[in-house]
């Protein structure tokens, strides 16, 4: 197949791409340079950008880049797991952020309108700059992150808060088709004005229930699609109805919701083995799951609170103390034999 | 299979778009976006330069190709955020194809999609969409007020694609074509998710059902040929699948079915018996493609078109 010539393109200007090695500077870079496309993963030379810089995509993941200034102009910029402290205001991005794990990043320009904004385990980050406007914003694990700023509208992608445990409202407006505040557990309500289409995943968050203008949206449990028993009235589930689930990561979703030990008593578990240990008494527990690898779960006492906890262990499992030296992290129960447990 | 990209989509030519490119004729040629094994460029920054051009706004039909480059796993992901992050620039978007691979570039049952469920409230206007690839693929919870054409080419649809589909607000949807394939690649749906949809229940617009490539098909033909639906649709597709002389006897047995005025059979697995009564039975009948099973260490095989 041969495509015809487009009549109204004219012929293609020849890209300009730049390559820039670990250890090559760009002192010699002109005011006012204008690339498609420059790569400087892992460079260790640069600690700025020169002065005006347009560039359409700048790479410099893993870069000892310090600070993102100058005016730069580009669509695409990536500095993940970088050095940079700062990306100034000024900067003008258009399509794409993503600064994954950069470990020293606090200030970001105002008024950024990228319409993806990635900023996923920046723990130092803790405020986010006004003006900002993206349609997916991924502030998954930055957990110096108190607030998100009034003025934060979200064009209709996705907001990622997983385990952002500080933060403690969603903005009062926006709309988005899938918000994650999974393990934010300060977040207790949704705001009227603030829209999601298509799913929320609600584990471990301060939600109680779906509020009425979300009614019909899709639940998740850490990315396992749910209903709203199994994530908000997970004691309406009954021993039958999870033994019969056909899905393995919903089963245990439901498993865990409904609480192991309570599972245990009303699936009459078999006992494999019963010991004593300074906690008390110490059960390891069978029940056997369709199509699953069986559930086996360690009871056991704590020696300071006297709370008992149940905790799930291999099936290969036989005795409690081969259990609880495998909760520890001994493959070999021999290696596990604790002086003194607190 | 398939084996050519498209050269029209939504009724005009489509070219791709090539990073450098300084004009385009919105009106009149389709933008197609895809890059090669050794390419330089990605989707997204295509479509970010396609998007920067002065009258992009005009742009009623996209076309997504081969987004992969050298990494053969990656999914449209970053191409469907990419989409909806220059929504603003695309405000009159009616049709989308996401997804024109060829095999040479990437099997079908190979594609990795992803969840489109941010494209519907993007693209309010969306008439037309059309994915290849199944694996990964979820549309979410949506609305989709003027969509009239759903097509999903898998070799193995998820059963949650499918529930996603079935469950659509699409009050315009005529056109329903869903490639379930194999639980091989992935498709795990059964008969008994379309009960509401044979039962007459969803999209009151529905012409024409197509349920291709089904390793079910016996199964399918005989829950769809007492489906009260038939009474209101004109064409019924049930093509690339595996059916055979038992499904075939379920679809001559149904008054409803003798009344269609199109059935899609094509490669099936009939005998010339077969044939012969189904081409007496009313409707314009596609019996071509006429397969023969194969048989390894006993057992019967019936393979759906797509298996590679």
């Amino acid at each position: 197949m041969s495509p015809r010539r487009n009549p109204a393109a004219p012929a293609r200007r020849e890209p300009a791409r730049r390559v820039l090695r670990p250890h090559e500077s760009l002192a010699d870079a002109e005011a006012g340079l204008v690339l498609d496309q420059l790569d400087m993963p892992g460079n260790e030379a640069a600690r700025t950008l020169p002065e005006g810089l347009v560039c359409h995509r700048l790479r410099a993941p893993d870069s000892r880049l310090e600070e993102v200034g100058g005016g730069l102009r580009c669509r695409e910029l990536v500095l993940d797991g970088s050095a940079v402290a700062r990306i100034a205001d000024g900067v003008r991005i258009d399509y794409r952020l993503s600064a994954r794990a950069c470990q020293r990043l606090k200030a970001l320009p105002a008024d950024l309108r990228a319409g993806i904004v990635d900023l996923r385990d920046c723990l130092a980050l803790e405020s986010l700059s006004p003006g900002l406007s993206p349609a997916f914003l991924d502030l998954e694990g930055c957990t110096a992150l108190a607030r998100l700023p009034d003025d934060l509208t979200l064009r209709g992608g996705r907001l990622n808060l997983r385990d952002c445990a500080l933060i403690d409202a969603l903005p009062s407006r926006g709309c988005v088709a899938q918000l994650d505040i999974a393990g934010c557990g300060r977040i207790d309500h949704i705001p009227e004005d603030f829209r999601v289409t298509s799913w929320i995943d609600v584990a471990g968050s301060g939600l109680a229930a779906l509020p009425d203008h979300l009614a019909g949206v899709g639940l998740r449990w850490r990315g396992v699609p749910v209903d709203d028993r199994i994530a908000f009235r997970p004691h309406e589930l009954g021993v039958a109805e999870i033994l019969g689930e056909r899905n393995a990561e919903r089963r245990r979703v439901m498993l865990e919701r409904f609480g192991f030990e309570a599972f245990m008593a009303a699936a009459e578990a078999v006992e494999l083995d019963a010991d004593h240990d300074p906690g008390g008494p110490r059960q390891l527990l069978r029940v056997e799951l369709d199509g699953d690898e069986p559930l086996v779960c360690v009871s056991v006492g704590c020696p300071s609170t006297g709370r008992r906890y149940f905790l799930r262990v291999p099936p290969t499992m036989t005795t409690c103390h081969q259990a609880v030296a495998w909760t520890a992290g001994f493959d070999d129960p021999a290696d596990y034999a604790p002086l003194v447990e607190t | 299979m398939p084996y050519d990209t498209l050269t029209t989509f939504f009724g005009k030519p489509v070219e791709d778009f090539q990073s450098g490119m300084e004009a385009w004729d919105f009106a009149r040629t389709v933008p197609r976006f895809r890059i090669d094994y050794d390419s330089q460029d990605t989707v997204p920054m295509l479509l970010a330069a396609y998007a920067a051009l002065p009258g992009a706004e005009a742009t009623d039909a996209l076309v997504v190709g081969a987004w992969q480059g050298d990494a053969s796993e990656a999914s449209s992901q970053e191409v469907v955020e990419a989409l909806v992050s220059y929504a603003e620039r695309f405000p009159d978007l009616r049709a989308l194809f996401l997804g024109d691979i060829v095999s040479e570039e990437n099997e079908i049952s190979w594609i990795n999609q992803s969840d489109l469920s941010a494209l519907w409230p993007a693209f309010p206007n969306l008439e037309h969409l059309q994915v290849r690839g199944g694996n990964d693929l979820a549309l979410g919870r949506f609305e989709a007020p003027r969509l009239t054409t759903l097509i999903l080419e898998s070799g193995g649809l998820p059963r949650r694609a499918v529930q996603d589909a079935l469950a659509a607000g699409a009050p315009e949807l005529r056109h329903l074509e869903l490639w379930l394939g194999t639980d091989n690649y992935g498709g795990d749906s059964t008969p008994d998710d379309f009960a509401d949809l044979f039962a007459g229940r969803l999209f009151p617009k529905l012409n024409t059902l197509a349920l291709r490539d089904c390793d079910y098909a016996d199964a399918l033909a005989a829950a769809v040929a007492e489906a009260p639906l038939l009474e209101r649709i004109a064409t019924l597709d049930l093509s690339l699948g595996n059916l055979s002389d038992a499904g075939a006897e379920a679809l001559l047995a149904s008054p409803a079915v003798a009344k269609l005025s199109r059935l899609d059979l094509h490669h099936h697995f009939l005998t010339d018996a077969m044939m012969a009564r189904l081409e007496r039975l009313g409707p314009a009948v596609d019996l071509s493609e006429q397969q023969d099973e194969e048989e390894y260490g006993g057992e019967i095989y019936r393979s759906i078109a797509v298996s590679e």
